[in-house]
This record gives structure tokens, C-alpha cells and sequence, in this order.
């Protein structure tokens, strides 16, 4: 008996916010800039969570979370204040993020070749190491290369320039550029080695 | 679709495999599996709403989106306040206005002093090095214009059109501002690269080093960059982007040095039209998908073309120049266009 007295609390609770968010997308509908914020500051950051990690970028996650809340302000006169806001913001991130991801990916393709180069993968490696962990850790090695070694591993592998248009770029030999770039391989191949990358691997599955 | 959502909420996380990654990869990538993956990510959504959140708010975002829909808001707001009642209030004040106006005007015929303002006017195809009455040094580039007063009395404010490199003199009490048709720049002392040309429809600063504040110009607080940072804002749409960049690229022209990092066909002929008082007209809509990289330092313009022509499918001839009225030359006139021929060979 105490449960159906509790229940239709809950659903008088949940009734006021819907009315609460069903009245500030009608005043949205009508060009209120407050209402707006108040979406924004009820959803902002959670879109923003969900996105980055999605698409493992801040960068990504806070241009999402800006084009996302443009277009509902641009079409707020299309909105419907019956239907869950929850959704509708659902729908429009979704595009957003399989548009995002696709763009990032291509841009950071060059991370993943060069894992591929400087480590063997075995199917234990494959399956068992934190791979977010080691492109951080690959980004950080890049970094740290010494600055020609840098250069030319990024004409490379990210602007897939042939090495001896590189070689004339800079003035040097295709001989020597083939020189930087094996060596900037080895160091990262060190940077990986072994006890280094048994910290990436998980035990949760052993 | 024989996928685990086990792998997506690992990949969500940050605890993933290669291989997981790979099969993440591939499923957004398949279009036939977007109506399962968007089920999915729906449902991973209606869970996540009920998830606690990490600390930290994001009210920048906010701002960022607020700069953008502003223009558009204000016409909106100025249409609502013209109602029946503000229009004979301003019927009656209008006369009030104008006599309050006429009496002022001749109280204060007294002469004031005013302050004189300089202009540095950088001709095309040139370079120009510039000190400022505070001792401010810097560069202008090509058809870029300066304009600054002659006696810093009131803070240090200039004006510019065009690109200029900014070598500020350290005076904490009084900040040196930049204003451009869309930004204002505000330093106390540093080092830092502007560019600003009128019929392009961007804007960007660059610092190299110290520290800018950059307000729209409506006087609203965008940004604070740190040194490589670069701003940029699209003129068109006003959204704003702030990036990490190797300054040097920017302000390398100021040693004569034409550097292009991945810049689009179309700013690179913008460009080069300015180094050396060209035109150049683009052909093919095509070329402008093309990105290039490049160093040049002293070459004359056909060297730059005939390299650029190297690495990337494209052809160049030069115009038959024109004589204008007074039987003088006009401006050098190149078309790029498409080299189908060798495409396959990019």
C-alpha cells in the first residue's frame, strides 16, 4: 500500500519538470535568449562528456557542444515543446559525432602508422594493451624527437610527402632524409620498448 | 552486427585495445551499420544522462556560442523595441534633443586641441619597418596601412589594416591596443603578429611572446593567448578558434622568408599576390582542395610557381600584361589552372 502512495509523488515530480522544460522550450521558440542558457547550462556539459569520449579531443568535444547549441538556436522555431528535449538534442549530436570522428581519425591516421612501424603487434599486444594510453605516450615520444628527426617524420607520415620532395624541400639528400627518418623510428622504437609498454598492458581480463 | 556495445563503453572509457579500436573504427565507418550504431549510442546517452558528471563547468563554450548568434539576436531585440509607445516618446524627444544640442555647440566654440594621427601606408610587393613614438617596433607587410597617433597621450592605441609584426615597448601603465575592422589586441609588452585584410574574410593573431587579451570589436573579452597560440575568426560567420601553432612560420616574413604550412590554394594565392603585387587567378575549383608547404626565401615569382606546379597538378602561364592610360604597365597577371594530365600522378 505505501508503494502507491509513493509513486504518484514521483510521478508529480517528474510531471513539474516536464512542465518546467516543456516552458522554457516555448520560450526558446519564441527567441529567449535566457531559455537558452538555461538549456545550455541543464545539457552544455554533459553533451560535452559524451562527446569527448567519443572523440578523445577537448578541442572536438567543445567545437561539437558549439555547433550542436548553434543549430538549436537556429532552429528554434522549428521545435516542438512536446517532444523530450533529451531526444531531439540526441538527434542532432549524433550527426555531429559520426562527422567529427571520421575528421579526426583522418587527421591522426599518421599516429596509427607509426605504432604500426615502430611495434610488432602479437595477438597478446593486440588485445591487451591500453591503446589510448600508448598513442598518448607515442604523441608525447613524437614530441620530444629531436626538431629535424620531428620535422621529417611529419612530412612524411602526416603529409605523406615522398622523401625526395623532402629532400629538395630542405636542401638535403633523400640519402639523409632516409637517415632522420630511420632514426627517428629506432628512437621512438626505444621510447616503446619493452618494460615501457608492459605498464599499458590490462590484468582485468587475467 | 556481431558487435559487443561491451567494446563501445570500453572505447567510451579509455581502457581499449588496438583491436577494439580497429572494430570501432570499422563500425563507424560502415554506413549499412549507422541505424544500429546510432540505437546504440542512443541508449548509451539515455544512460549516460543519469551518470554524476566531473567537476568544471563550461561556460566558455557558452560565450563562444553567444559571440555568434549576437548580431543576429540584436536585430532581433531592436525590432521588438520600437513599439507604438518608444515612437512618439521619441517624436517629443527628438526636438529636445536637437536644441539641448545647438546650445552646446555654441557654448563650446573655444578651440581643442587635437590629436593628430600618422599614417604608415605599406605599398604592394613591399616590406616596411616601422618605430612607433613609444619606441614600439615592428613590421608592415605588403598593401597593409598603419595608423597612429602622433603623441601617445591616451593609452597607445593604432589601427590597422592588413598584416603587421608588433615588437611592443614593456609599459605596464599603459597597454598598447591594436584595433582591426573585427578585433581588438590588448598588451602591455610583447611580441606578436596580426593579420587583418579587408577582403579576406578572416582575421588572425599570432603571439609569439608575453601575453594578449583579444576583444571583439563590441568589447567582449574572447580570448587570452599564450605564446604559439594563434586566434582566428571568421569574419562571415564569427566563430572563433584558438590554436597551438610554431609561431616562427608567422612572423618569418618579417626576416623576407615566404613560408606556406598547409595553407589552401586559395591563401596561397592571396598571398603571393601580395608578395609581389601579382594577380593570380585560379582556374579550376578543383586546385582548390590542394594544400601546400613550402619555404621560399629571395625567388622570384615564376620560381614559386614553377615549384608549386611541381607538387601539386596544376599549370601556370602568365597573362600578356596591360598598358593602362597613362602607357604604364599593369600589374603582372598569372592563371593557375588544372593539370589533368598528371593528376593520377598525386
Amino acid at each position: 500500500m505505501s508503494c502507491k502512495l509513493i509513486n504518484p509523488t514521483i510521478e508529480f515530480l517528474r510531471d513539474k519538470n516536464e512542465i518546467a522544460e516543456k516552458n522554457l522550450l516555448s520560450a526558446l521558440k519564441n527567441g529567449d535568449v535566457k531559455a537558452f542558457d538555461q538549456l545550455f547550462t541543464e545539457y552544455g556539459k554533459r553533451l560535452y562528456h559524451f562527446a569527448y569520449g567519443y572523440l578523445k579531443s577537448r578541442e572536438d568535444a567543445e567545437g561539437l557542444v558549439q555547433e550542436v547549441f548553434l543549430k538549436i538556436w537556429k532552429n528554434r522555431d522549428n521545435l516542438n515543446p512536446d517532444l523530450s528535449f533529451k531526444a531531439y538534442l540526441f538527434k542532432i549530436a549524433y550527426h555531429y559525432i559520426l562527422e567529427f570522428f571520421e575528421k579526426s581519425n583522418r587527421e591522426k591516421a599518421y599516429h596509427h602508422l607509426i605504432i604500426e612501424e615502430a611495434i610488432v603487434f602479437t595477438d597478446e599486444t593486440n588485445e591487451r594493451l591500453n591503446y589510448q594510453m600508448l598513442l598518448q605516450k607515442v604523441e608525447i615520444l613524437i614530441q620530444k624527437l629531436p626538431s629535424r628527426q620531428k620535422e621529417i617524420l611529419l612530412k612524411r607520415k602526416k603529409e605523406g610527402i615522398p622523401i625526395r620532395e623532402i629532400a629538395e624541400q630542405l636542401g638535403i639528400s633523400p640519402k639523409t632524409v632516409e637517415n632522420h627518418l630511420t632514426e627517428a623510428i629506432k628512437n621512438l622504437k626505444n621510447g616503446l620498448g619493452k618494460e615501457d609498454i608492459s605498464v599499458l598492458l590490462f590484468f582485468l581480463f587475467f | 552486427m556481431d558487435f559487443n556495445p561491451e567494446i563501445l563503453y570500453r572505447f567510451f572509457k579509455g581502457e581499449y585495445s588496438r583491436k577494439d579500436f580497429l572494430t570501432i573504427k570499422s563500425v563507424f565507418e560502415k554506413p549499412e551499420l549507422k541505424e544500429e550504431l546510432k540505437t546504440l549510442l542512443q541508449n548509451h546517452w539515455s544512460d549516460f544522462n543519469n551518470e554524476p558528471l566531473p567537476k568544471g563547468n563550461v561556460d566558455h563554450i557558452l560565450r563562444k556560442i553567444h559571440h555568434q548568434i549576437q548580431p543576429e539576436d540584436n536585430q532581433v531585440k531592436s525590432n521588438r523595441f520600437i513599439t507604438a509607445f518608444q515612437r512618439i516618446a521619441a517624436i517629443l524627444i527628438i526636438p529636445l534633443i536637437l536644441t539641448f544640442l545647438a546650445v552646446f555647440y555654441f557654448q563650446t566654440k573655444s578651440p581643442t586641441v587635437e590629436v593628430a594621427f600618422a599614417e604608415i601606408q605599406c605599398p604592394m610587393g613591399v616590406r616596411t619597418k616601422f618605430v612607433l613614438p613609444d619606441g614600439t617596433t615592428g613590421f608592415l607587410n605588403s598593401g597593409s596601412t598603419l595608423e597612429y597617433p602622433v603623441i601617445f597621450t591616451n593609452g597607445r592605441n593604432v589601427t590597422l589594416k592588413g598584416e603587421a609584426y608588433f615588437d611592443v615597448k614593456h609599459d605596464e601603465d599603459h597597454p598598447f591596443t591594436v584595433n582591426t575592422q573585427n578585433l581588438t589586441t590588448r598588451v602591455l609588452g610583447t611580441q606578436f603578429n596580426v593579420i587583418a585584410y579587408e577582403n579576406e574574410n578572416s582575421e588572425e593573431i599570432i603571439l609569439k611572446e608575453g601575453k594578449v587579451e583579444v576583444y571583439s570589436n563590441r568589447g567582449e573579452k574572447l580570448e587570452i593567448l599564450q605564446p604559439n597560440q594563434k586566434l582566428v575568426l571568421n569574419t562571415q560567420t564569427r566563430q572563433y578558434n584558438k590554436n597551438q601553432v610554431e609561431a616562427y612560420q608567422y612572423v618569418s616574413w618579417t626576416e623576407g622568408k615566404l613560408v606556406f604550412r598547409n595553407e589552401s590554394m586559395q591563401q596561397v594565392a592571396n598571398r603571393l599576390g601580395r608578395w609581389y603585387n601579382a594577380e593570380i587567378e585560379i582556374r579550376d575549383p578543383e586546385l582548390l582542395k590542394y594544400a601546400f608547404r613550402a619555404t621560399f626565401i629571395d625567388e622570384p615569382i615564376e620560381e614559386v610557381l614553377k615549384l608549386l606546379a611541381k607538387t601539386a597538378p596544376l599549370n601556370y602561364k602568365e597573362q600578356i600584361r596591360e598598358t593602362t592610360k597613362d602607357n604604364t604597365y599593369a600589374k603582372r597577371k598569372f592563371t593557375v589552372s588544372l593539370d589533368r594530365k598528371r593528376l593520377d600522378a598525386f
